[in-house]
């Protein structure tokens, strides 16, 4: 199948083989019998014995084959674009109208983190429009794999690996490669945010809504609100003092694979147990804690068997590595189109409204009790709705 | 204070099972084709290096021997001594001279260093070839948590205690009621914490240091100062080329080329060399499970601190490659790195606020400088710590000195007791 210059091929996931060698690594590896710092089992140390232990166990008996299964059930493709593999799940609603839609992951997600928003997308679904009316709202949903993760190769310079390169690739991917031409919406946490901003900013006449969860703009803290005269909601407030907490004793990794990725890289590539506790960490993180959360260990163990299976770790944290210093100073994008956000409460990076009307046309911003920093997996039905609204109000084609 | 246990001998000795299972870890763990990306076979810029990494590797399949290992460990006497109270048993070695009056010397290693740092230096230090040069009775102990040592599994440990048990184990359980101490890295802050115990100081006659680490008030001032710039001065042209020919002239004014040299890798380290500072200070259990029973895990991300620390024209990789299979055959890894949260704020206190640990007693101090160490004190700043009588700047040598220039490590040594242990 080709959409003028590109080729389309279909994609099965196949990893089943490389599973035995995952399982007998896993049973063999030792971990150490007791907690160093009595009375230490908290987070505040890193991950948790018993955290560890008992996603440990449980990707023991994991049925890899079923998750694979399950993951095949959508359809994947791969796609070369500017010498790089670009692999996406693309499912179309098969309704007219139907807004098209790319979703990105960011690290250590992937593009299964937001699979369970996928079904929901495509159905036909009615929102109530500020005037009353009603409107049938559905989406055709393109789920890619960042450059350098699970099925997408690395690209072969260091700035192919830059946020504007991969924003670039995916407009490529979506007006061209799948001929979304009249106009597309944009959604994305994590790094798939940051590039989703610039996605946003650099292509305004194909960009015409995005909702999104994170920005490529420093944060701001609570002594900045004070100043800014500003009150927050609760969420808000909550956002930002968890924010401070974590900036203090959670940016560790962050520092080592800016700026050593490959010794983290090569030190946890063949290396199932340190990928589990290094990655289980920032899912335990950043992840709602209160158990009402949809994100499950089942959930973990399928994205960290992503990275090892397909050997993609060491190439994951390259993006830090190549985006050093991805905030900027806060500016007003030059793309008019409709912004929305979605302040999931758990999340580890929080932006006030306020804020974040300063960066485009903010016309939804909604403060969510549930989910964290993957909403796709954490709230899907909170997601859903969310874009849904914001997209089925505020979205139109380019005229 | 109880009475301290007298020492028990410990002959070293790994158990074959383990030694097997280690070296079947080295061999099956899989290493990249290619690295990631085409520069990072070439360079150290994204960390470790593929090529170098694979090259140890090899190294160790083909030359390590258990029995070697051990043989070169068991030259010296090893002991345990039991300190209840702290729930530590502590490891340490014990080489005496053949000298009766010979200077009991505290060596004192750091991360990811060991009791093993110094095993080139223990011979010439305890039997000089010289009749004529001093020499000691050398006391090697492990940090609680490294290697031999226990874990005394306590939520609250830090190096001051640390350097309580070492001052206890000099004066009650050996016996040296006056000794010397030798210090890096992690060792130095606790040598600078010794001797700035008004309890511990009169004991040490003399200590050596192989960094100082201490960011003057001046740099923060600077910082501060810098700061305040407006942006939009920066934006200028020349303005970046203005400050850099400024800095440059001024530092070239009051610093010696070694001392320039020292400040520019101080400032690279700031700046992409503490990434595991901040990991191991925040989130230390995360990296020391993932990495505990990972050999090649072990050998790439310590691995990483050799090989940037060292004289690469001196640094020899058996060195890199006992010490990893060391902290691996103790499963000793992920307490190793608990030092960096636990006693977080006390070296942050003896990095910042150097004054508040300025030298109690009249302790000789001595201070070398090694090329590839991570940052050089300009002797002002070192001059602060107390009655500094030696400065000395060697042409070649790392963050592991005893390692890497085990020569100048001796003679610093030797030439700091001969003119200032007695009294």
């Amino acid at each position: 199948m080709a959409s003028g210059k590109y080729t389309i091929k279909p994609f099965k996931v196949d990893l089943s083989a490389e599973v035995p060698r995952l399982k007998a690594q896993l049973a063999a590896t030792q971990l150490p019998t007791h907690n160093p710092i009595p009375g230490g089992e908290d987070e505040k140390w890193g991950i948790t014995l018993a955290q560890l232990t008992k996603l440990r166990d449980e990707w023991l008996v994991y049925d890899w084959g079923a998750e694979q299964e399950r993951i095949n059930s959508y359809k994947h493709f791969t796609t070369e674009i500017d010498g790089t593999t670009i692999h996406f799940v693309h499912e179309k609603s098969g309704i007219d109208g139907a807004i098209p839609l790319i979703i990105t992951h960011g690290w250590p997600g992937s593009f299964d983190e937001y699979l369970p928003v996928v079904r929901p997308l495509l159905q036909s679904a009615e929102i109530t429009l500020p005037d009353g009316r009603k409107k049938k709202v559905s989406f055709d949903v393109v789920i890619p794999s960042l450059p350098g993760f699970v099925f997408s190769s690395a690209p072969p310079t260091v700035e192919g690996r830059s946020l504007k390169s991969t924003a670039k690739l995916w407009n490529t991917l979506m007006a061209e490669v799948l001929g979304y031409s009249n106009g597309y919406a944009i959604a994305g946490s994590d790094w798939g945010a940051l590039i989703s901003w610039h996605l946003f900013d650099l292509f305004p006449e194909n960009v015409r809504g995005a909702y999104l969860t994170m920005f490529p703009f420093a944060p701001i803290d609570s002594a900045q609100v004070a100043k800014d005269n500003q009150t927050l909601s609760e969420i808000e407030r909550f956002g930002l003092d968890k924010m401070a907490e974590r900036g203090a004793s959670g940016m560790g990794y962050f520092a080592e694979q800016s700026t050593k990725p490959d010794t983290i890289g090569l030190a946890l590539q063949d290396n199932a147990i340190g990928q589990l506790a290094w990655i289980g960490e920032k899912f335990y993180g950043a992840s709602d804690p209160t158990g009402n959360g949809e994100l499950t260990t089942k959930d973990i163990l399928t994205g960290v068997s992503l990275y090892f299976l397909t050997k993609s770790f060491l190439s994951s944290v390259f993006q830090y590595a190549h985006n050093p210093s991805p905030f900027e100073a806060p500016r007003k994008s030059d793309n008019s189109a409709p912004l929305g956000y979605g302040n999931f409460k758990w999340d580890a990076i929080h932006w006030p409204r306020y804020y974040v009307s300063q960066f485009a046309n903010l016309v939804f911003y909604r403060d969510h009790e549930k989910g964290g920093h993957f909403p796709g997996s954490d709230n899907p039905a909170g997601f859903v709705d969310d874009v849904r609204e914001f997209l089925g109000v505020h979205f139109a084609f380019r005229p | 204070m109880p009475p301290a246990s007298p020492p028990r001998l410990l002959r070293i000795s790994f158990a074959q099972a383990d030694v097997e299972r280690m070296m079947t870890l080295v061999e099956n763990t899989m290493l990249p084709e290619e690295p990631p990306f085409p520069e990072a076979s070439s360079t150290w810029t994204s960390g470790m290096n593929l090529p170098w990494l694979k090259t140890v590797r090899e190294q160790w399949l083909r030359e390590f021997s258990v029995d070697e290992f051990e043989r070169k460990l068991n030259l010296w006497p090893h002991y345990m001594a039991l300190f209840d109270d702290e729930n530590v048993d502590l490891h340490f070695v014990h080489a005496k001279s053949s000298k009766p009056d010979a200077i009991p010397l505290l060596l004192l290693h750091g991360w990811p260093g060991s009791s093993h740092d110094f095993h080139k230096v223990v011979e010439p230090l305890t039997n000089p070839s010289n009749p004529t040069a001093p020499s000691f009775h050398v006391v090697v102990p492990s940090i609680p948590g490294y290697a031999f040592s226990t874990w005394p599994h306590r939520p609250s440990f830090t190096i001051v205690d640390i350097s309580n048990l070492y001052h206890r184990l000099m004066a009650e359980t050996l016996g040296y009621n006056n000794y010397a101490v030798q210090g890096g890295d992690w060792g130095s802050l606790i040598a600078r914490i010794m001797v700035s115990s008004p309890k511990i100081a009169p004991h040490v006659r003399i200590a050596h240091l192989n960094i100082y680490s201490v960011v003057p008030t001046s740099a923060q001032v600077i910082q501060a100062l810098q700061a305040l710039v407006p942006s939009f001065l920066s934006c200028i042209p020349g303005y970046t080329t203005l400050v850099n020919l400024l800095s440059s002239t001024l530092n070239s004014l009051l610093f010696t080329p070694a001392e320039q040299r020292g400040i520019a890798s101080a400032v690279a380290y700031g700046r992409t060399g503490n990434g595991y500072f901040h990991l191991q200070s925040t989130k230390p259990l995360t990296i020391g499970y993932a990495l505990v029973d990972s050999p090649v895990g072990l050998l790439a991300y310590m691995g990483d601190k050799f090989y940037d620390w060292s004289d690469p024209a001196h640094l020899d990789t058996r060195d890199l490659i006992e010490t990893v299979a060391l902290y691996y055959l103790t499963r000793s890894f992920h307490t190793s790195v608990l030092a960096y949260q636990l006693s977080h704020e006390v070296a942050m206190s003896l990095v910042f606020q150097p004054g508040q640990w300025t030298a109690a007693a009249g302790t000789a101090i001595g201070y070398s400088s090694y090329p590839y160490e991570i940052g050089i004190a300009p002797r002002m700043l070192v001059r602060g710590m107390g009655r500094v009588v030696m400065y000395k700047e060697h042409s070649y040598g790392g963050h592991f000195a005893a390692l890497d220039n085990p020569t100048a490590f001796v003679k610093d040594l030797r030439e700091l007791a001969a003119g200032h242990w007695a009294q």
